[in-house]
């Protein structure tokens, strides 16, 4: 018997705390449109259930971004309808979400490159070539 | 510094992850799952990320004394390669019985050249109780446990005491408590100590702690002297049967329906409510599992005086405690509130307490 035949009902329908995120969302967007500050929501530091994080997806919708990072696991970076509203899910190397995060901003962090990696490199290139 | 010079001169975890091909991506990743675990803000995850890829290797001395090797077996079964071997493989383990290659004159000599070279400034981790009463219960080269313990605690940033028995004196301590077993915190009163108990404790948790030292130093500690960032809620307020406990749904053996359904084990001797630990979130294993998904009850093996707190398999309300001084039957059905629970064990707990009278030599029919 695998953990999904448990019924446990309380967990299959949407407690309403997706709207309390779009809430919180829409301030921070606001302030980065004004001050370009960005922020960072955990969702699984938050009560919510796996029916709340679909409902919170499906009101962020899609956009036209999406990347995936391929180190020890995967991560996937989308942006949603709403610019400067992106999506990241970081998976173990077993697949399983170990992560899942909702960042204010122009380019979540995790894209840029880190100038030490750049460094090591150039130094790299120039030595072969 | 230039990238030319700092790879020169001393090792950062920066340069030995790009020299493990690990991508800083990756280290990233990892500081978010973690700065998560520790209730850390995620905007955390990113100065942690800075902060550690320039640290050097942290010198630590790991001193084992009463105990089962498990805590050292637990922080080293990482099969995949995670933060918590990335940490682990990257402090300088100056000292440690299990893992280091030297043996007899020449550990020791390591052990007092690493607390020679990095006073002040390396990290203790202590598994294991120590026999306050009679020091020759337990001596490593000849020399005692409490001697040992008090020789490298000087010099030491911190102390760590890893696992129930070196945070409160777990099994050895139980009753009759034969060698006098007591805490690391029992004997050195003049540095910082963090408690990270559990028999053992979760790996994670233990790389999560190291790594906060490391970035912001000693984390939020509760009265037990535990990080709050992983001992801060009970089992049972995170556990994922918890709605079957508020319904009054609960197995009352280790076969029948509601065992089969996974129904609440609060019947069968579960210590979720009294007990702090961040197995029902965190979980063992990579997060495969923990004892009450397992269909075990918690044994609350994190808490101090566990071992003499009562069956592992009689209710909380019933115990050892005489039922009538709690007459409820609410508390019976399990529609208890958890502070009524807790309040059962800690009554429990200082008669456990009292019962503590270390052996002496003439109780063993010695000469004094």
């Amino acid at each position: 018997m695998s953990l999904i035949d448990i019924p446990v009902k309380s967990l299959d329908k949407p407690t309403g705390m997706a709207n309390a995120v779009m809430n919180e969302l829409s301030d921070h967007l606001s302030r980065l449109a004004d001050s370009g500050e960005s922020h960072i929501v955990d969702l699984l530091s938050l009560p919510m259930t796996e029916a709340d994080i679909n409902e919170l997806a499906d009101m962020l919708g899609v956009g036209e971004v999406s990347a995936t990072i391929s180190g020890i696991g995967t991560s996937s970076i989308r942006e949603t309808a709403y610019r400067g509203i992106w999506w990241v899910t970081h998976y173990g190397d077993d697949e399983k979400v170990v992560s899942e995060l909702i960042e204010i901003t122009q380019v979540p962090q995790i894209l840029i490159t880190h100038m030490d990696e750049i460094r090591h490199s150039a130094q790299s290139m120039a030595a072969v070539n | 510094m230039t990238p030319e010079e700092s790879s020169e001169t001393t090792e950062t975890l920066g340069t030995n992850l790009i020299g493990n091909g690990v991508s800083r991506r990756t280290f990233l990743k990892f500081c978010s799952t973690v700065a998560s675990a520790m209730a850390l803000p995620p905007t955390a995850a990113t100065a942690m990320a800075e902060t550690l890829s320039k640290a050097t290797r942290q010198s630590v001395i790991w001193l084992s004394f009463q105990e089962c090797t498990g805590c050292t077996e637990s922080i080293t079964r990482s099969h995949k390669p995670t933060l918590e071997s990335l940490i682990f493989d990257f402090v300088s383990l100056d000292y440690h019985h299990t893992l280091q290659a030297a043996s007899g004159d020449a550990a020791e000599h390591a052990r007092e050249e690493a607390q020679k070279a990095h006073k002040g400034k390396y990290i203790l981790i202590v598994d294991g109780s120590i026999p306050a009463e009679n020091n020759g219960y337990s001596t490593i080269a000849g020399i005692s446990n409490r001697q040992m313990l008090e020789d490298v605690a000087k010099d030491a940033m911190a102390i760590v005491s890893v696992g129930t028995c070196a945070a409160y004196g777990g099994l050895p301590k139980a009753d009759p408590n034969p060698t006098g077993a007591v805490a690391v915190s029992d004997i050195i009163k003049d540095k910082p100590i963090i408690n990270i108990p559990g028999c053992p404790p979760i790996p994670v948790v233990m790389t999560g702690v190291l790594a906060h030292v490391l970035t912001f130093g000693i984390p939020e500690l509760d009265k037990h002297g535990r990080p709050v960032a992983f001992f801060g809620e009970s089992i049972h307020d995170r556990c994922y049967r918890r709605p079957f406990y508020d319904k009054g749904l609960f197995a009352k053996g280790f076969d029948d329906e509601g065992a089969r359904k996974g129904w609440c084990l609060f019947e069968v001797g579960c210590k979720g409510p009294t007990t702090f630990n961040a197995c029902a979130t965190t979980k063992w294993n990579n997060g495969t599992s923990f004892p009450i998904q397992s269909g075990h009850g918690c044994i609350g093996c994190s808490e101090p005086d566990f071992w003499d707190a009562g069956s592992f398999y009689k209710a909380l309300s019933t115990g050892s405690i005489n039922p009538s001084e709690w007459a409820t039957d609410a508390l019976v059905a399990g529609a208890a509130i958890g502070v009524a629970s807790g309040l059962l064990n800690r009554a429990g707990k200082s008669k456990a307490q009292d019962k503590h009278d270390p052996v002496t030599l003439e109780d063993m029919g010695g000469k004094k």
